[in-house]
């Protein structure tokens, strides 16, 4: 036996022994196959939601006629005070009530317990109308796959309700119920589906189940009316911004206006924003997060590039605006109309044109001088273009005395002072910079002083220009002063001479 | 293009213009407004003269209005273009042979910025004549 189990996502708020009943008796016999105990769950609530459901109705009706009871009012309100654990519906009729009379008592102090009841009523409404009436899969079901693709529950409860017991789904006419493209999923589901077909009884409870969720919608459709209809006196300032129909959608799905006053912007901007795309179909043209704020006039109003910085702009301002409602801060709405103004003044800068370059004059030439930048690099860099003693005194000539040139006989290049006997020199090395000589001196302490570990391809022997082949002691420290013959004093590698080693 | 820049109108006027100027360099065209080669010159030197404000002014001078210095800076071009810095002349080599003056109608508004730029750059040091960037003689077109 298959049936479909309309369950109440959260628990009420109300201690109902009723709804506790049943939720136990749904409990209890979910894990066996007890058709007859599935089938008194099923009854009993169906038998809440019938109570609930009509006396909502009911009171509704009532409502619609709009008449002011003061007297009857004050004395019932003096009731409702004390039973606050009452049937809700009857709560929330008397409230409504009271709303009429409130243009009549606005200066009584009643005032704000009325106004936190309407809240009250507001918060328990959206309890009950808003709860997501998940259907829960049983083990055997028609269709178990058809709740993870259409996810809104009213949806779903109309679409059971359409196919009802059909098993070809082709019969079935789902237009308008749902979008084109997920019609054709479901139906292509729907033809490989593992549910087998309900009996007589369960369709009939199933098809109740889903009238009943479909008024209560359709109820709650009508509170959001009314309250919207009261917008102007709940939430001046916040209805001033966005607009009576957004104001109340807001606060319906935020759990009234004090909640709305809690929440950050940015869950404001994100109150009633639809879910994720179900099927797998593409996200490229899924709007970025934006929620009931998105109908307001004045986003609709905004060029598509500047909507994002809007919405949150509009966010920020209208929690403001709720905040200032919550405290009854401004009861006129005028702050409201002027966080209006500023967010339209803000939009429309945002779409200036930016101001017109001003063309500049050049700057007066060699007025600003160039920045010479100094420092180890440029030395370096300066040092690769300097010129080097052998090039000095190639560059000269002794007086009276021919120069050396390349390829003798005064062609080629000239060697002008270099290896000259009388200049002085008698031999041009190659001049060592400061620098060189350091990093030379680390490379050898580095070398030698590797106890053992060096490569296989260092070699001791080093070819010098003068004695040709020599071997050199890959023991000897780097500041060894070696014979007397070496001078010490311009050594380029050694160290003062009594400072010990550590 | 010509009544954007402002003209002197007497050889008294010219030399004020020539010797008030202390900083910057002092440009004088001398021309004839509706002349055609005045008019392109005219062109470069208004679309120049904004950026060249900091360290260059211009004048226009009318040679039949100030026949003044017709022969003393022998002014027989349509269009003649003179340098003065802190009343001196100031000569550039273009490579024409005429070193005093530009007398034809130079096209190029980047080529012309970077003559004055160069001019005053020498006049500044103190030299009396500076080298154009660019060789305008004629000499490899013919």
């Amino acid at each position: 036996m298959a049936m479909y189990t309309l369950r109440l996502s959260r628990s009420p708020p109300s201690p109902d022994s009723l709804l506790r009943e049943a939720e136990g008796a749904g409990r209890r016999n979910l894990g066996g196959d007890g058709a007859a105990g599935l089938l008194h769950a099923g009854k009993t609530w169906a038998k809440i939601m019938a109570s609930l459901a009509d006396s909502f109705l009911a009171d509704l009706d009532e409502l619609s006629d709009n008449e002011a009871y003061p007297e009857e009012d004050n004395a019932e309100a003096g009731g409702a005070d004390e039973d606050s654990d009452d049937d809700m519906p009857d709560l929330e009729s008397l409230n409504y009530d009271d709303l009429d009379s409130v243009s009549k008592l606005q200066k009584t102090q009643r005032y704000n317990d009325i106004m936190q009841k309407v809240e009250g009523a507001l918060e328990k409404s959206t309890d009950l109308s808003n709860q997501g009436f998940i259907l829960e899969e049983d083990p055997e079901l028609k269709f178990p796959e058809l709740e993870s693709l259409v996810h809104h529950p009213i949806d779903y409860a109309r679409v059971v309700k359409k196919i009802g017991n059909e098993v070809d789904l082709t019969l079935v006419d789902l237009e308008g119920l749902l979008p084109s493209a997920v019609i054709m999923v479901v139906s292509v589901t729907a033809s490989t589906t593992s549910g087998k077909p309900l009996s007589e009884e369960n369709l009939l409870k199933t098809i109740e189940a889903c009238d009943r969720a479909l008024n209560l919608d359709a109820a709650k459709k009508k509170v959001l009316d009314f309250v919207e209809g009261r917008m102007g006196y709940i939430a001046p300032n916040l209805s001033a911004i966005v607009g009576s129909a957004v104001a109340a959608k807001l606060m319906g799905i935020a759990g009234g206006l004090g909640a709305l006053a809690k929440m950050p912007a940015c869950n404001v901007q994100l109150l009633g924003a639809k879910r994720k795309n179900l099927a797998g179909f593409s996200t490229a043209t899924s709007q970025f997060r934006v929620g009931y704020l998105e109908h307001t006039e004045i986003f609709q109003s905004t060029p598509p590039a500047l909507r994002t910085r809007a919405c949150r702009l509009i966010a920020a301002k209208s929690t403001l605006a709720a905040r200032i409602d919550s405290i009854r801060g401004d009861p006129t709405g005028k702050a409201g109309r002027n966080l209006l103004e500023e967010i339209r003044k803000k939009i429309e800068k945002w779409q200036e044109p930016p101001p017109p370059k001003l063309p500049k004059p050049l700057p007066v030439p060699d007025s600003e001088p160039k920045k010479k930048r100094g420092g180890r690099r440029l030395r370096k860099m300066k040092e690769r273009y300097a010129v080097t003693d052998m090039m000095k005194l190639a560059n000269r000539m002794q007086f009276g005395i021919p120069e050396e040139s390349s390829l003798g006989d005064g062609l080629g290049e000239g060697y002008g002072m270099l290896g000259q006997a009388g200049s002085g020199k008698l031999r041009v090395s190659a001049a060592q910079n400061k620098l060189a000589a350091k990093v030379a001196k680390k490379f050898k302490e580095k070398s030698y002083g590797s106890s053992g570990a060096t490569s296989g391809l260092t070699s001791s022997l080093a070819f010098t220009p003068v004695q040709g082949i020599e071997l050199s002691n890959p023991q000897a420290h780097g500041n060894h002063l070696g014979s007397g013959t070496q001078s010490t004093y311009f050594s380029e590698t050694g160290t003062f001479s009594k400072i010990k080693r550590t | 293009m010509s009544y954007l820049l402002p003209h002197l109108h007497s050889g008294w006027a010219v030399d004020q213009a020539i010797m008030a100027e202390n900083e910057r360099l002092v440009m004088i065209r001398f021309g004839h407004d509706w002349d055609e080669t005045c008019m392109q010159m005219d062109e470069v030197l208004a679309g120049v003269a904004d950026k060249i404000n900091n360290f260059a002014v211009t004048y226009l001078v009318d040679i039949t209005e100030v026949p003044d210095f017709n022969t003393l800076y022998e002014l027989y071009d349509p269009s003649t273009v003179m340098f003065f810095f802190r009343n001196k002349h100031i000569m550039i080599d273009l490579g024409t042979g005429n070193n005093n003056k530009i007398n034809w109608a130079m096209k190029d508004k980047h080529e012309f910025l970077d003559i004055v730029e160069t001019v005053y750059r020498g006049a500044r040091k103190g030299r009396g004549l500076a080298i154009a960037p660019k060789d305008h003689s004629t000499k490899y077109r013919y």
